[in-house]
């Protein structure tokens, strides 16, 4: 047994208080955005859940899109009677509480659904409330299905994580939204993880200096030459910061190049290292089984789908966990 | 990890320093495509002249790296190479045959610059050559070793003009076959032949016949403005009879 050291210096413990990632948290988040709606991010989620409960881990899927929550649907369960809604309205639930099970072995949701007139807007406490909560909660996986756009919640939700999956379709509209969501997660991070090295003040002492600064990889190449103090710290702070592209909806083979393409761009502006997780085929299964109210691993087994997200799930998956491919 | 410095062009192609020439030129492809004017992937990250920049430097990347000595050069200067590695490294074919390196010295080392100095990434590679010591009175060519024979050697030095044999003769002092000669100047063995049978007919016009000579004196390491000239002069009294 390792003993606690009985005394933790102040500095110690601001550290700990400032910087959330380092408290380990209970599980292994997964957080799906994208800048655009409508591109695969509940899709992708639900199956990725799917997916992670059949090799024999403890998921719990998580709808954060407060506003439009529909990922009950994509499970082909019915509305759930409780949820992250009625987590905020009662101080005294905990967020064991607003499980529900699912008809997939392992597989739990917290639905985001709401039909009053509570619409999806909380306050900061609230939000802390509820990141704690999922921060905290013992279990092997928590996937996030956040919603489309780049309110500041959506960030928060998205950096809490410890995998950032970022869903693109091959239409330039989407991969214009998904680089902005990318821009957006970039600078929440460096400025809210970054208060503590007075990252403020130093990006405005480096603009009025009129460094060539184009792109956040030219930021972190300045404030690393700038301030060489911070260097270490910062570098720990960013390189939480790896993002997982997961290209949805391809057509033909060179859109999975474009995939290989879109990392190589993100390494290049973001200066982090970033990752191809795959590519997913455009198939009509996909809405064909929603329409019968069934998630597509359960209506359509034999979709390419079907394989393309198995390898993706175990990528993503901790090899130290216990898996178990045959259900 | 993070990269902080400016990033070489294996970072740029996305691919290790040990790559090998398909790897490098999968990536250059891939490259290519993805910071192409038209490509998806660069739609609203970088502006076009950006993309245009990019798409220069990894032409540059690939123009680096497919070619061997500049892409050798090019890792010395990022420091991939040292000297040691040099040292242990598989000598290229000119090297390993001793007998065949022109230099007289046991070992030399020499610096040589490589590179094209406008676009800033010359690098210096220091070559070395291990020759082994030759017995006392003999010398080599790039083809063969030799014994020295003083008062030839003051022959040709004096010739003030020589015909094709005399060229045929210190090819023959120098133990030069003529195969290896004709495939080292290019040239035909009929052609050679005919000069040191003085069959000007079968020759080429003047020009390049003198062309010839050159070559031919290169290759056996002689003084070619003498002889060249020698030859010539019996070439010209030749053809104007």
């Amino acid at each position: 047994m390792m003993k606690a050291s009985p005394k933790l210096s102040t500095a110690t413990k601001k550290k700990v208080v400032d910087l959330r990632g380092r408290i380990a948290p209970q599980s292994t988040i997964i957080a799906v955005g994208a800048g655009k709606g409508g591109v695969g991010k509940s899709f992708f989620s639900s199956s990725l859940a799917y997916f992670l409960a059949q090799m024999g881990h403890k998921t719990l899927l998580v709808d954060m899109d407060l506003g439009a929550a529909n990922l009950h649907t994509w499970l082909g369960e019915g509305l759930p009677s409780k949820g992250i809604n009625e987590f905020m309205k009662d101080t005294n639930l905990t967020i064991g509480d607003v499980i529900s099970p699912t008809m997939k072995n392992n597989l739990h949701l917290i639905s985001g659904a709401s039909e009053g007139l509570y619409n999806g807007d909380i306050s900061d406490a609230e939000k802390s409330r509820l990141l704690s909560a999922l921060y905290n909660y013992p279990t092997d996986y928590i996937i996030l299905d956040l919603g489309a756009g780049t309110h500041t919640s959506t960030l928060d939700y998205f950096l809490m994580a410890q995998h950032h999956v970022v869903v693109f379709t091959p239409e330039p509209s989407s991969i214009e939204n998904a680089y902005r969501f990318m821009k957006a997660v970039f600078y929440r991070k460096i400025r809210r993880y970054g208060s503590r090295l007075d990252i403020d003040q130093r990006i405005e002492h480096i603009t009025k200096n009129n460094h060539n600064i184009k792109s956040p990889r030219d930021l972190l190449n300045t404030l690393h030459k700038e301030f060489p103090e911070i260097s270490k710290d910062l570098k720990e702070v960013m390189n939480q910061l790896q993002f997982q592209i997961v290209l949805n909806q391809i057509r033909t083979a060179q859109d999975r190049n474009l995939g290989k393409g879109i990392k190589s761009v993100c390494q290049r502006h973001f200066g982090l290292p970033c990752e191809f997780l795959g590519a997913l085929s455009y198939d009509n299964a996909v809405w064909q089984s929603l329409r019968q109210k069934k998630h597509l691993l359960v209506a359509n087994p034999y979709s390419h789908l079907y394989a393309q997200i198995m390898a993706m799930a175990r990528k993503l998956a901790d090899p130290s966990q216990p898996k178990n491919m045959v259900s | 990890m993070y990269q902080e410095e400016e990033t070489s062009f294996y970072d740029l192609l996305e691919i290790s320093p040990s790559a090998g020439p398909t790897e490098i030129y999968e990536a250059y492809q891939r490259a290519r495509e993805t910071y192409s004017p038209h490509s998806a992937a660069i739609y609203s990250m970088f502006t076009e002249e950006e993309a245009r920049e990019l798409l220069r430097l990894v032409d540059e990347a690939y123009s680096t790296l497919s070619n061997r000595s500049r892409k050798r050069a090019y890792d010395l200067r990022l420091g991939l190479l040292d000297d040691e590695e040099l040292k242990n490294e598989t000598p290229n074919a000119y090297h390993s045959h001793p007998n065949k390196s022109p230099e007289k010295q046991d070992s030399l080392v020499e610096e040589r610059k490589v590179g094209r100095a406008e676009e800033g990434w010359t690098g210096i590679v220091k070559v070395h050559r291990k020759v082994d010591p030759l017995p006392e009175g003999q010398e080599r060519t790039r083809f063969s070793t030799y014994t020295v024979d003083a008062q030839f050697e003051k022959d040709i030095e004096d010739v003030e003009e020589c015909d094709g044999s005399f060229l045929q003769k210190i090819r023959e002092y120098k133990n030069v076959p003529l195969q290896e000669l004709s495939e080292a100047m290019k040239t035909s063995r009929s052609t050679l032949r005919a000069l040191e049978e003085n069959e000007l007919d079968r020759l080429p016009v003047q020009v390049f016949t003198r062309g010839i000579v050159v070559q031919y004196c290169r290759m056996l390491g002689l003084d070619e403005h003498k002889v060249v000239a020698a030859y010539m002069t019996y070439y010209k009294s030749q053809k104007s009879t």
